[in-house]
């Protein structure tokens, strides 16, 4: 099991709209919508910053314990790799 | 032959019509989309009737022909969905087919808005700007009789319904600015309101609403550069919900946000 977030994956573009994030897979030609957490989860996918370290850093600045978002962080990471916006750095 | 030439969603169609009846139903059903200035065609059609085909029948078919060639050669970016527009700019009501859009226009016509269109917004430059696509309005039997239309056959299947019946719709020169974007909660009971959304919830609808962005590319506008425009739109108009249930009511609720106090 991959332990980091991942990295964008390079056939992505985003533009910020508000508190979220739009997205556009060049390789698909498709739109994502992301919501504050799923983009801010996409912001700190550099590689290096294991799942467990998301949820701390976003439960800080949410105001919240890390258990009220581990579910919601692991869930975005699973969304946003299944989409293919978010990859492995070794691909 | 008796030619005929349109101009709308920005494209000129040139259509050369066999037969005199049906130019002439033609002419006043899709009135609003008639060229009113010289031009050169990008689009030329010669059309005749059918065996056996009612001259309205043919009319509608050579209307529908019209109306996609001109979404399938505008250099807008068209997007489904329902477009009038006031003395402040236009509303914009993206949803999918069946939702209501036609009637609402309907409404809203009956109510003072000028038809831009009841299916096809057609954006352009600069940022939001819409270009007419006032084809006529295709209501079924039930939205007819909900508009107060004559509905002498009964029939419940759609048909298309010149705009002037409804009130005003735009001309093929006039352009307005997208300020509201409105997504359509219809719902039994309770009367209409609006709720104020944030840009990013238009965004669902918008994308999945563009008619003329494709891989291919060969017509119509690159996806890439569809998200772009529509990403960028998104920060601009106000997005609300619309809920209603009567489209009148929810015609009157347009009027103020595009007519002003």
């Amino acid at each position: 099991v991959d332990e980091f977030l991942g990295v964008p994956s390079a056939d992505v573009s985003t533009m910020p709209l508000g508190d979220e994030l739009t997205v556009f897979d060049a390789s698909t030609g498709t739109a994502l919508v992301l919501n504050r957490t799923a983009a801010d989860v996409f912001a700190l996918a550099d590689g290096r910053t294991p799942v467990s370290e998301a949820v701390t850093v976003l439960a800080r600045a949410y105001g919240v314990e890390r258990e009220d978002i581990a579910a919601e962080v692991a869930d975005t990471v699973g969304a946003l790799r299944a989409a293919g916006v978010l990859v492995s750095p070794h691909r | 032959v008796v030619e005929l030439e349109f101009e709308t969603a920005g494209v000129r169609v040139h259509v050369g019509c066999l037969d005199p009846d049906v130019a002439a139903l033609v002419s006043q059903v899709a009135a609003p989309m008639l060229a009113t200035r010289p031009g050169e065609p990008r689009v030329t059609l010669t059309l005749g009737s059918r065996p056996e085909e009612t001259p309205e029948r043919a009319a509608a078919r050579i209307v529908s022909s019209v109306d996609r060639a001109a979404l399938a050669r505008t250099p807008c970016l068209v997007v489904h969905a329902a477009v009038l527009a006031g003395p402040l700019g236009c509303v914009v009501l993206p949803a999918r087919s069946g939702a209501g859009k036609s009637t609402l226009a309907g409404a809203a016509m009956q109510a003072g808005l000028t038809l831009f269109s009841d299916e096809a917004a057609c954006f352009g430059t600069p940022l939001g700007r819409l270009t007419p696509h006032p084809r006529p309005l295709g209501l079924s039997g039930r939205s007819r009789r909900l508009l107060g239309l004559d509905s002498s056959d009964g029939s419940a299947d759609e048909e298309a319904v010149a705009p002037s019946l409804l009130g005003q719709a735009a001309g093929p020169e006039s352009r307005a600015d997208c300020v509201v974007i409105a997504m359509l909660d219809r719902r039994p009971g309770g009367s209409a309101g609006l709720d104020e959304l944030r840009p990013v919830d238009a965004m669902p609808a918008l994308l999945s609403g563009c008619l003329n962005a494709s891989a291919t590319g060969a017509e119509g506008w690159a996806p890439a550069d569809a998200w772009r425009y529509l990403s960028r739109l998104a920060h601009g108009p106000r997005v609300v919900r619309l809920r209603y249930d009567c489209p009148h009511e929810a015609a009157l609720l347009l009027r103020e946000q595009l007519v002003g106090g």
